[in-house]
């Protein structure tokens, strides 16, 4: 539904020039929910607004429904802007308007009928739960109800895609835990494709199906959120993984574990989805005479898959850790060495 | 003493009553002309900035360097000098008629930049949203910039109006008449003090009224 091929988009700050996107290539499908994570300065801000051209690619394709978006007139292409919704860090509301009338703004724009404005507009309050808060003017609300409120106005207009631009980066965590549940909801029950820019894990975890990693204006990989996490390719994606859960040993037990007589060896263990609540364990020991034994574990969801860490140390013969090991690989468990610390 | 100086209210009085119809009268008329001309060409400083909605460079530095040269006469050399292109516009260059065209050239650009710093401090997001949105760039205009900038106007509008009423009491010199025309003739070149303490009471009254209105009226324009 939206596809940019080698998208590149250059600025000259004076005499430096500035890639803010190099050769971004990617594909967002109808209804889904896409991320793109990276720090500041990475480029994802301008990648969005290229997606609805407020930046202009100086190279490369951006085509919504198959309709390359350098092709359309003025007219044309505010005409497309209606059909994809976008809201911001800073919320971007009108304050001198009241809650009402910054939820009809798109709809005000194509002079639609008020009968028409008033139904819609309550429909949206209802649907972000801001019933009670028609008539009141933006400085009167918190950041999580500002957001709501622009949600709101960005659906107003019925557009089949939502961007997202640091939405909740303004908020704190419990607010931003209800605004990504309310974004969900809205991909659900809407059908709505979201495009989400982020620098927080938390909310590609959450939310999203799958994620774009960015770095210098780059993408440096992309996939479904549950590879990503369980087999992270770039140190940028291990760092962000990081960031919410660290799977990573302790260094002082690592060289605990070496100074024992049989330090065996150390495996990370991933399960996904139905894998997790296998007693791969205790086959472990009666299969293969091992004797594991569970340095760290973890379990988290990763939207609606459970996704589970199990860091242990096995002692037993060679053969034997061998053979179990791949006994694990064959249930479809990702096993990766850790080496040891020396 | 305090009876003396209302007695000279009965031999002034009309002269008062007709001085303050004056300055009403020109700074009345000037100040709806130039705000007119002043916002129009504050909203162009704005929006042909170079990184604006309506990007241009030509138009941009034109204005501003026309902008700068009116700005930079003061009004009693301004008036004279352009007194052929009032002529030319208004048919003479005396009397009010003769005073409200230089008052406008005057007026308009410090309005311009007035309304322009105004305008300069709408939210650049907003007007972004609004572009996500597919409005038009008149929609931007009046939607967005005029509308959020009202109380910031509103306040830079009341600024211009006392520069104005200052400007005014020059008019004199082409014999428009108003108070500061009163204040010259007959507290300074009669040596008539109380007259001088009049004029001056009725302008810091004048000014503090317009002063006190457009606070008033911005308060009410600010919604946060």
């Amino acid at each position: 539904m939206i596809r940019l091929d080698n998208v590149s988009k250059t600025f000259y700050q004076g005499n430096k020039k500035i890639e803010a996107v190099k050769n971004a290539t990617l594909q967002v499908n109808k209804g889904e929910i896409f991320g793109v994570i990276g720090f500041s300065g990475a480029g994802k801000s301008t990648l969005i607004r290229c997606i609805n051209f407020l930046e202009r690619p100086t190279e490369g394709t951006v085509s919504i429904n198959g309709v390359n978006l350098a092709g359309l007139n003025g007219a044309q292409l505010r005409a497309t802007r209606r059909r994809i919704g976008m809201i911001f860090q800073n919320f971007n509301l009108l304050s001198s308007d009241t809650v009402f009338d910054n939820i009809a703004t798109p709809l005000y724009l194509v002079n639609t009928p008020k009968k028409e404005i008033v139904r819609k507009v309550r429909e949206l309050l209802n649907l972000v739960g801001l019933q009670e808060k028609e008539s009141v003017y933006p400085a009167q609300l918190s950041g999580g109800q500002k957001q709501r409120v622009a949600i709101a106005r960005a659906l107003a207009s019925d557009p089949e895609i939502l961007l997202c631009d640091e939405a909740t980066s303004a908020l704190d965590p419990q607010t931003t835990d209800s605004i990504l549940d309310l974004l969900l909801e809205i991909n659900k029950k809407l059908n709505i494709t979201i495009v989400l820019i982020t620098h927080e894990m938390h909310v590609i975890k959450k939310i999203c199906d799958r994620v774009a990693v960015m770095e210098n204006g780059e993408v440096v990989e992309q996939g479904k959120v549950l590879d990503i996490f369980s087999n992270p390719q770039k140190p940028i994606t291990r760092n962000f993984i990081k960031s919410i859960f660290d799977v990573n040993l302790p260094e002082p037990l690592l060289k605990k574990l070496e100074s024992q007589q049989d330090p065996g060896k150390i495996f990370r263990i991933s399960f996904i989805g139905d894998h997790v609540g296998e007693p791969v364990l205790a086959e472990l020991v009666t299969k293969f005479s091992l004797h594991p034994s569970i340095l760290y574990g973890n379990i988290t969801q990763i939207k609606d898959t459970t996704f589970g860490t199990l860091i242990i140390q096995v002692t037993g013969s060679d053969e034997a850790i061998k053979a179990g090991m791949a006994y694990l690989e064959e249930r479809e468990l990702r096993i990766e060495v850790i080496p040891h610390a020396g | 003493m305090l009876a003396k100086y209302f007695d000279h209210f009965g031999e002034f009085g009309d002269l008062y009553g007709q001085a303050l119809r004056e300055t009403g009268i020109m700074v009345g008329y000037a100040l709806a002309i130039s705000t007119v001309i002043g916002l129009f060409f504050g909203v162009v400083l704005v929006v042909t900035r170079r990184d604006h909605i309506l990007p241009n460079v030509v138009v941009y530095q034109v204005l501003n360097v026309i902008i700068n040269i009116l700005r930079s006469l003061p009004f009693i050399i301004l008036m004279v000098a352009i007194i052929p292109i009032t002529k030319w516009i208004v048919g003479t260059s005396i009397g009010i008629k003769g005073a409200i065209v230089p008052l406008v050239v005057y007026t308009a650009p410090y309005i311009a930049r007035l309304m322009e710093s105004a305008l300069l401090e709408v939210d650049r997001g907003v007007i972004e949203a609004f572009q996500a949105m597919g409005a038009t760039r008149t929609q931007i205009i009046t939607r967005v910039l005029l509308k959020e900038a009202r109380p910031a106007l509103i306040l830079g509008l009341t600024i211009g109006t006392i520069g104005l009423i200052g400007a005014s009491a020059m008019a004199g010199v082409v014999g428009a008449g108003g108070l500061g025309d009163v204040a010259i003739r007959y507290g300074y070149q009669r040596w008539k003090p109380e007259v001088m303490v009049t004029c001056v009471i009725l302008l810091v009254l004048a000014v503090q009224l317009v002063q006190s209105l457009g606070t008033w009226i911005a308060k009410r324009l600010r919604k946060r």
